[in-house]
């Protein structure tokens, strides 16, 4: 009988142990896990190589971009971004199809624009999408 | 007793060891970080990124170095070798010189002539080289041709000197992009930089795997607007390399010129192909191919292939909308369209 009051102490005092623990390895893996962040799907502008905006595809929008290269509109709609109308003299960028996926791109050579659609979450970035365009 | 002791340091050795492992991948996620950098070089767009101990300054010095060889290789840079070499018709190669000259010839001597850096005199007859387009008058494109048929290139190897035959003119432009992949690798090697992804203006070179250790998938763009990718590859240590008409063109009198010229005629090649995509190791190599497909043509392609198929994989579009990969990539490639598999 002692025998049995004995066994039943020690498991206390290892579930206790245990408990501990768990709370420690609990509170180390905490910022690894907690460390991705919301989904949010956006575009990113950038002229000459530097972030001149993003825009939230959520929103439907139109973005008049104008430097001393020349003008560029933007358009989001429906959750895809195009280039409505441009001054360049290829017109690639508003020849080019709306984009809506990761990875994404419209560039206008001449104006150094850069629209490419980029996602918050790493995680989802990196699960099956597309990370690159030959062209 | 003793074996609940045993159990309970069991349970202490299991919890130490999650713990261990926690530690790692956070020491680990610390060091190890992603760099992407995206700038203009060789009239292109270009972004390289990279994970590792030191990305940032592995893509940095990779940006420096494309921005270095842009100048090196131009032919309209009178500072550069090429310049010189092609204004007094030798000069004495660098390295850099060396390997394309090298790579160019090979590429020439494998593709029966459809890839030939010595086609600049026409592409500067047509206006390719400099956005003014026009369209040349039969007989002067014929003469060119006649030319160009006639052209050599001799490097010496002892002391590097090159030597063009006279009126020859040389551009590394259809294969400087895949050239300067091959330099961004070796840096990205040299630094220990396990996972890149190296783009440069749709010229596409994946380096390891994404640092989730899943493939990198890479699209194929589609040449018309009824299919978004032509399909997508998840590879390894891969360049893809595309070359279309539809990269650059112009139009006059209803009809429209694309870039890509066939030597052996002068015009802009005719071989049925809408696309063609090369994938292989040498990122160099593919750049040449994917030109000198769309002038051989598929038979030709799938000829060549064949006799060649440790060196790369290709998938090719043609006119009628018909997609074909050669069996190497089968396992690589999916696609939303059909598509037919080239055997060996």
């Amino acid at each position: 009988m002692s025998s049995h009051q004995k066994s039943t102490s020690r498991l206390l005092k290892n579930d206790i142990v245990l408990l501990a623990m768990l709370v420690v390895v609990a509170l180390i893996l905490f910022p690894i896990v907690s460390h991705s962040k919301k989904p949010g799907v956006y575009a990113l502008v950038e002229l000459d190589g530097a972030e001149y905006t993003t825009l939230n595809l959520n929103v439907d929008a139109t973005l008049t971009v104008a430097t001393n290269h020349g003008t560029n509109t933007i358009v989001v709609h429906d959750g895809s971004v195009s280039v409505e109308s441009a001054d360049c003299p290829d017109k690639i960028c508003v020849n080019h199809a709306s984009i809506s996926l990761t990875g994404e791109t419209i560039v206008c050579l001449p104006h150094k624009l850069v629209i490419t659609i980029k996602s918050d979450n790493s995680a989802l970035e990196s699960e099956g999408s597309i990370d690159a365009v030959a062209e | 007793m003793i074996r609940k002791n045993i159990k309970y340091y069991a349970l202490v050795a299991l919890v130490i060891l999650t713990v261990g492992i926690a530690l790692c991948l956070r020491f680990l996620s610390g060091t190890e970080s992603t760099y992407e950098t995206s700038f203009f070089a060789m009239d292109t767009y270009m972004s390289v990124k990279g994970t590792g101990r030191d990305a940032q300054g592995a893509v940095e010095a990779v940006r420096d170095a494309i921005i270095g060889l842009d100048g090196d290789l131009s032919v309209t840079n009178p500072e550069s070798l090429v310049y010189e070499l092609n204004a007094q018709g030798t000069c004495t190669a660098d390295s850099d010189m060396e390997y394309l000259i090298e790579k160019s010839l090979s590429a020439s001597d494998l593709t029966d002539g459809a890839f030939n850096i010595c086609i600049y005199p026409i592409m500067k007859e047509w206006g390719f080289t400099t956005g003014e387009f026009k369209v040349p008058e039969a007989s002067a494109l014929s003469a060119l041709c006649d030319e160009l048929a006639s052209s050599e290139v001799t490097l010496n190897k002892q002391d590097k000197s090159v030597r063009l035959s006279e009126g020859t003119m040389i551009d590394f432009g259809g294969i400087a992009k895949g050239y300067a992949t091959k330099v961004a690798v070796d840096i990205m090697n040299s630094k220990r930089i396990s996972s890149a992804l190296i783009n440069l203006g749709g010229n596409v070179y994946a380096l390891g795997k994404k640092p989730d250790g899943s493939l990198w998938n890479v699209a194929v763009k589609s040449p018309v607007d009824s299919i978004k990718y032509l399909g997508v590859l998840s590879v390894s240590d891969k360049a893809v390399i595309t070359s279309g008409g539809y990269e650059r063109y112009f139009e006059e009198g209803g009809i429209t010129y694309h870039h890509i010229i066939d030597p052996s005629t002068g015009y802009p090649a005719d071989s049925g192909a809408q696309s063609v995509t090369v994938v292989s190791s040498d990122p160099t190599l593919a750049d040449a191919l994917s030109t000198a497909i769309f002038v051989m043509g598929e038979d030709k392609a799938t000829a060549l292939w064949r006799d060649n198929s440790e060196l790369f994989d290709f998938i090719y579009f043609d006119a009628s909308a018909n997609l074909f990969i050669t069996e190497g990539i089968k396992d690589e490639f999916s696609s939303e369209i059909d598509f037919k598999i080239i055997e060996k």
